[in-house]
């Protein structure tokens, strides 16, 4: 008699908890037969939580969120996206960057936007077939320890992680993976193949710590345990609020240099998108001049890339205007990836 | 009839098997594999596979360097001691590897906070006046190494060792030792002793061996090479198949290990009716219990330093060091700008309070749910003569975590199976697929160290099998299995590497919510949501806890 109880009260938990959830933040209002949109989401929580929540409360859709980890690398919700190509789960991805977008995107994984969306992004980044948009940069910067180099002595560009002074004191993300890998994929389409495995073997040289992270970065930096490295003006942000000894550099701002990357936020509709009126109001609610403000002032200290936000500069005081941004084709780096990948694992990742 | 039994039996197995390894079969055949990616990915694999050998070598030994003393020194001190002491020596199993070396780094690395200290009062630091060389001196780097990625494993599993090494002595009948003290005097008891617990004590550090080689996140923090990041490589080139293969060489190594351990462990049963129903005579008096509690003190507190203490000072001091903001960012959620720990911890709870709930449940569920099958599929296993078979389960613990993940995407993402699909019934299985052989492993221990003596005298009582089990076996084996049920539920509800990728949208997990919150922290903030992790994940022990702590002795422990 025990034993069927026991086994009655598994199966009743197992019912009631195994069904769809409705998801943590669905009001009452927005439970039910509700609208809804899915959104897989590689933006940090912080950063997104504000502007969902917003959403659901203008349109009464309710957003079905998931998040990523940057201890996943980049085998999150991008690998999720490809795999589920076949029969889609999710309506829209923001986060990620040109790159990984551009990835799925040759992949099939992503559908183009409506065009009247594409063409409101005017001068801003987007795919050319709008199957991705660009909004809310943030720019990789190098975080330097003012405790350790005086001002004359700080680095100004990507290219002083291999100058010998620096030996042992620098740190970047592993360059296989995220935000690195696109960096890395980047600055070979920039100094060639040759330019940059020249760079990595310099880095290797000047051994150039691989950290876990960006974040990672900015803690090693601000503990003092490495000088300086590469890392994103969100995470910097974190250390300078926090009160760290660090400065930020933009790094490759002299005339004629390759410029500062800018690692902007990136949105797209995904192909065969489930709820694709729910997903289409929703790129619409991320792609306005209010978004980029909201982000431009919350945890991702963006600046606004839309033409309305670049008119009114909506940014953060502490970016400068007039940045020297490096000019990147994405299709390039995705084509230049998998010879960056072997010169990381030949040149910088060999004992 | 025999023969249906058995039937069921294999069935069971067929059925743990495929739970386990039905991910990683997926993700194999079901991403086109490639013709010699295998072998392909084996040489390339070759370099980071000795290094995750060597941190799981580095792991056992360490875990058997404290469990086995943490042991045998902590179970002779007086009850509600050896009740504190071992309420402690488990807590470390609740403690995230990932967050204990994380505190390494802060406290010991080369510009640690102790690190720095110790070297300045030994003398080591520079003798200058000029803060810029001061602020420039660093302590050479051990940090960075495999044997401290070894130790921070070893520290954080070193409780199964204890807990193996434990069981063991509990059900020993202590006239043994008696007599050998009779015959050679401590020499002797020293030489018993060690014939033993030395099973015991290889038997689970092999199983500590198994569990660290296909760790990923502590050696990545650390900065080294494993088989675990050659993985992540293949997946992010969208090569999913020999992503998969490179786990391969993990499989047969883990079940050689796990087989090994599980056969030590049970090979190591000294047990009798007198030592359980403690009949047994004094080994040494009452007064000793009282003097031996200064040493298992002491060696308990040196056993909890690499996965408590240091993780603890860590945590204590991000939170009295910290700065607060200079200016508030905008933002309901800005959790990680709040002002100081307890405002952190607040709007942590706020922003993650469902993922929280969702995983005590879920994660109870799933160790009830795996506990009970464990029993079933061990008990049946062991009836019908096929328990060895159960050890090949072990090897689902190789498979890294993301294959899983991608494995049950492919497995289940069909029309036929969207209901699954979309329910938090994905994280369950997710969770099995990885931790299952844990559980097994576990329950068939602690099965097996019941005497079959009892059970017989049961039978011929006139009980069935099931009242047998019920009334005889499952109270005898109700230790080892609640520490199945502890360590299914605390490795499912610390896990993120395959949750973030199948946990349904909307339905986040606090493991997975709270590193991407870490991910942006400042001090305080990292350090609340730490401490909401590890609350969270020790909050349904508590009961247990005070259980065990009130609970009146049903076997008189006169031998302490």
């Amino acid at each position: 008699m025990r034993l069927k109880t026991g086994v009655g009260l598994v199966l009743t938990l197992l019912l009631a908890g195994c069904g769809r959830s409705e998801g943590p933040g669905a009001s009452g209002a927005l439970s039910g037969g509700a609208q809804k949109v899915v959104l897989y989401c590689a933006t940090d929580r912080e950063i997104a939580q504000d502007l969902i929540d917003q959403f659901e409360k203008e349109t009464g859709i309710r957003v079905e969120a998931k998040f990523d980890t940057e201890a996943a690398k980049a085998v999150g919700l991008v690998q999720a996206v490809r795999q589920e190509k076949a029969h889609p789960q999710c309506d829209v991805f923001w986060g990620g960057g040109a790159f990984f977008c551009t990835i799925m995107a040759n992949d099939g994984c992503l559908a183009p936007a409506p065009a009247d969306l594409t063409q409101a992004e005017g001068s801003g980044p987007h795919d050319a077939q709008g199957r991705w948009l660009g909004f809310a940069a943030a720019y990789r910067v190098l975080i330097v320890n003012t405790n350790v180099l005086a001002p004359g002595e700080r680095p100004h560009s990507y290219r002083d992680l291999t100058d010998p002074r620096f030996k042992g004191h620098i740190g970047i993300a592993n360059p296989l993976f995220g935000g690195m890998a696109a960096h890395l994929a980047a600055l070979f389409t920039k100094l060639g193949e040759n330019g940059g495995r020249q760079w990595l073997a310099g880095l290797k040289e000047n051994d150039c710590a691989i950290c876990a992270g960006m974040a990672d970065v900015k803690n090693r930096v601000a503990s003092g345990e490495l000088w300086f490295g590469i890392t994103s003006t969100i995470d910097a942000h974190v250390a300078v609020d926090g009160g760290k000894p660090v400065t930020i550099i933009f790094p490759d701002q002299e005339a004629g240099g390759m410029g500062c990357l800018n690692g902007y936020n990136t949105v797209a509709l995904v192909a065969g998108a489930p709820h694709p009126k729910e997903a289409e109001k929703l790129i619409r609610f991320l792609l306005t001049t209010q978004t980029e403000r909201i982000l431009s002032t919350g945890p991702g200290q963006n600046v606004g890339l839309l033409p309305q936000s670049v008119a009114e500069d909506v940014r953060p005081p502490w970016i400068p205007q007039g940045l020297h941004l490096m000019e990147v084709d994405w299709n390039e780096a995705v084509t230049a990836h998998p010879a960056a990948t072997k010169a990381v694992k030949e040149l910088l990742l060999q004992p | 009839m025999k023969k249906a039994d058995g039937m069921i039996v294999v069935a069971l197995i067929v059925l743990a098997a495929g739970i386990v390894f039905s991910p990683l079969l997926a993700t194999l055949f079901g991403t086109g594999l490639r013709p010699g990616a295998l072998v392909e990915g084996w040489r390339a694999g070759a370099g980071p596979l000795a290094g995750s050998v060597e941190i799981a070598l580095g792991s056992a030994a360490v875990a058997m360097s404290l469990g086995v003393p943490f042991a045998i020194l902590v179970e002779r001190t007086r009850p509600g001691f050896r009740r504190l002491l071992w309420a402690f020596g488990l807590a470390v199993l609740m403690v995230p590897p990932y967050i204990v070396a994380e505190s390494w780094i802060v406290l010991l690395g080369p510009a640690g906070k102790i690190s720095r200290m110790a070297a300045r009062l030994l003398g080591f630091a520079p003798h200058s006046a000029d803060p810029m060389v001061l602020a420039r001196f660093t302590v050479p780097g051990f940090v960075y190494t495999r044997v401290t990625a070894g130790v921070v494993m070893g520290g954080c599993l070193f409780p199964i060792v204890a807990l193996a090494v434990a069981s063991a002595f509990r059900r020993t009948d202590l006239r043994v030792f008696e007599s050998a003290r009779l015959a050679q005097g401590s020499g002797g008891v020293r030489r018993v002793a060690a014939q033993i617990l030395l099973l015991p004590a290889l038997g689970s550090a092999l199983l500590v061996f198994a569990l660290t080689l296909p760790e990923f996140a502590v050696p990545q923090l650390l900065r080294l090479r494993t088989l675990g990041e050659a993985v992540y490589e293949g997946i992010q080139e969208g090569d999913l198949g020999r992503a998969a293969s490179l786990g391969l060489p993990l499989l047969p190594l883990v079940v050689a290990a796990g087989a090994l351990g599980a056969y030590l462990l049970v090979r190591a049963r000294v047990a009798s009716l007198a030592g359980l129903e403690g009949e047994t005579p004094k080994f040494t008096d009452g007064e000793a219990g009282s003097r031996s509690c200064f040493p298992a003190g002491i060696v308990a507190a040196l056993a909890l330093v690499p996965a408590f203490l240091i993780p603890l000072t860590s945590l204590i001091w991000l939170v009295t060091t910290a700065e607060l903001p200079k200016a508030a960012v905008a933002g309901t959620h800005k959790v990680l700008r709040a002002s100081g720990f307890v405002d952190s911890l607040r709007g942590a709870w706020v922003l993650a309070h469902d993922d929280a709930v969702r995983t005590v449940w879920l994660a109870g569920l799933t160790a009830t749910l795996a506990t009970v099958f464990a029993i079933v599929l061990a008990r049946g296993a062991a009836r019908r003569g096929l328990g060895s078979l159960l050890g090949v389960l072990g090897a689902g613990l190789a498979v890294p975590a993301p294959i899983v993940g991608l494995g049950l995407i492919v497995l289940w993402n069909h029309d036929w199976s969207a209901a699954v699909y979309q329910g938090t019934a994905m994280v369950m299985l997710g969770w099995l697929a990885r931790f299952l052989p844990v559980a097994v492993l576990l329950a068939q221990g602690a099965l097996a160290r019941v005497p079959r003596e009892l059970e017989s005298a049961a039978a011929l009582a006139g009980r069935g099998p099931l009242g047998r089990l019920a009334a005889v076996v499952l109270p005898g084996a109700a230790p080892g299995l609640m520490a199945a049920w502890l360590a299914m539920y605390v490795l499912a509800a610390t896990e993120f590497g395959a949750t973030l990728l199948v946990a349904p949208p909307g339905s986040p997990l606090l493991a997975p919510s709270v590193v991407n919150l870490m991910r942006r922290g400042q001090d305080p903030e990292i350090a609340a949501c730490q401490f909401l992790l590890l609350a969270v994940v020790a909050l349904p022990l508590v009961p247990i806890a005070l259980a065990g702590v009130f609970r009146a002795g049903t076997r008189p422990r006169n031998y302490t």
